[in-house]
């Protein structure tokens, strides 16, 4: 039986939250209860949305970008819907930037951990037929201007967030092993959400 | 002081009365289909005529309260016009499953979903029938607003040049 997915589709924001945490999935797709967004989530949000836009010149002058930007992939992994959206897409050399802004600095090790370019190289295997061979993480630095300051338990004064202008950028290289990888924690992951959502609408 | 010898015992005088009628009414009071209650009340009475008035205010009583019970228990259904195309149907209790189904509904955003949904409040113990058909009209709405972004895609993927995004006809 196909798997039932209360949006249709898997993406990589629904698959790392199930991973994390099945019960805030459930409010958050289910219920929905909201997403949960911090400040920085929120900055981040701006920055991408600056990019997109083609206003980021000023603050990050030196920062890649390929032809396309925000480039939608809905496509099909083995038998799951998919949605993604690449930051920025070359579709000349089949290859992708991801950027990232936030305080905690980006390095190789946590380039090569984060699935989400392995989730993203695995749909364009598959709306393609070809793997890319590498994409680019870029780490926009990011820096809190003065320290959060704690009056009392009510009320606290927050530093400005921005970015400084540097980008870090780590290359990250892909092999097959490790989409036929993804292809399976996708299916798995679809799976269990569906059993999960089959027994939410039981409930009923 | 009174001795016990000079105490006078009053004598009572034995009250002669008619002789009391027993007097008794049964009522069939028709409860429901196939339903009903049969109270019986007895009194004693000189006449037959005063136990027969003293009995009916509480028989009267008994009718109101319990005749047609079954039908009266049913929920009310509101109905409001709003205009020629829009009709508001509500119940005016919702239970725990209906706001559940009601939330499901609202979610789903997939015809795999709805349908799965759907199929659920079909088969619900826990939704009255006044409750399914109240979720006949979120359903059918939702159902339309699904196929119509379904048929939006794919017209908006029609105008696109082949490179501008990737999107494979299967996801829809």
């Amino acid at each position: 039986m196909k798997p039932v997915l209360p949006r249709g589709y898997l993406s990589w924001s629904q698959l790392n939250c199930w991973l994390t945490s099945p019960a805030r999935y459930r409010k958050e797709y289910f219920e929905n209860a909201g997403k949960v967004e911090t400040r920085h989530m929120r900055y981040g949000k701006g920055i991408a949305n600056l990019i997109e836009a083609g206003e980021h010149k000023k603050i990050l002058p030196d920062l890649v970008l390929y032809e396309k930007p925000e480039f939608k992939i809905e496509t099909v992994v083995v038998d799951i819907p998919t949605l993604s959206f690449l930051d920025t897409y070359d579709p000349t050399l089949n290859v992708f930037r991801e950027y990232k802004t936030g305080k905690h600095p980006w390095t190789q090790q946590r380039v090569q951990k984060h699935d989400q370019l392995v989730f993203y190289a695995t749909v364009l295997k598959w709306s393609i037929g070809k793997m890319p061979e590498y994409c680019d993480l870029d780490w926009l630095e990011t820096v809190e201007d003065g320290a959060t300051i704690k009056e009392d338990f009510w009320s606290e004064r927050t530093g400005v967030i921005h970015v400084t202008g540097k980008i870090f950028s780590f290359r990250r290289e892909f092999d097959e092993r490790e989409t036929e990888r993804m292809e399976h924690l996708i299916i798995r992951t679809a799976e269990e959400i569906s059993e999960a959502y089959i027994r939410y609408i039981d409930e009923i | 002081m009174e001795t016990a010898t000079k105490r006078k015992a009053k004598k009572v005088e034995p009250v002669v009365s008619s002789p009391l009628v027993k007097y008794t009414l049964k009522a069939i009071i028709p409860t429901g289909p196939y339903a009903n209650i049969q109270p019986e009340i007895t009194v004693e009475a000189i006449t037959l005529e005063e136990a027969h008035k003293f009995v009916m205010p509480y028989i009267d009583g008994l009718f109101k309260e319990y005749l047609n019970l079954s039908d009266r228990v049913k929920p009310k259904v509101t109905i409001t016009v709003k205009n020629a195309d829009s009709l508001d149907i509500r119940v005016p209790t919702q239970t725990e499953a209906h706001l559940k189904a009601m939330t499901a509904v609202d979610n789903s955003n997939s015809l795999e979903a709805l349908n799965l949904i759907a199929d659920r409040i079909a088969r619900s113990e826990k939704l009255s029938p006044m409750e399914k058909l109240d979720l006949n009209l979120p359903l059918a709405f939702k159902r339309e607003k699904i196929e119509a972004r379904i048929k939006q895609d794919q017209e908006y993927r029609a105008r696109l040049p082949e490179d501008e995004s990737i999107v494979d006809d299967k996801v829809a």
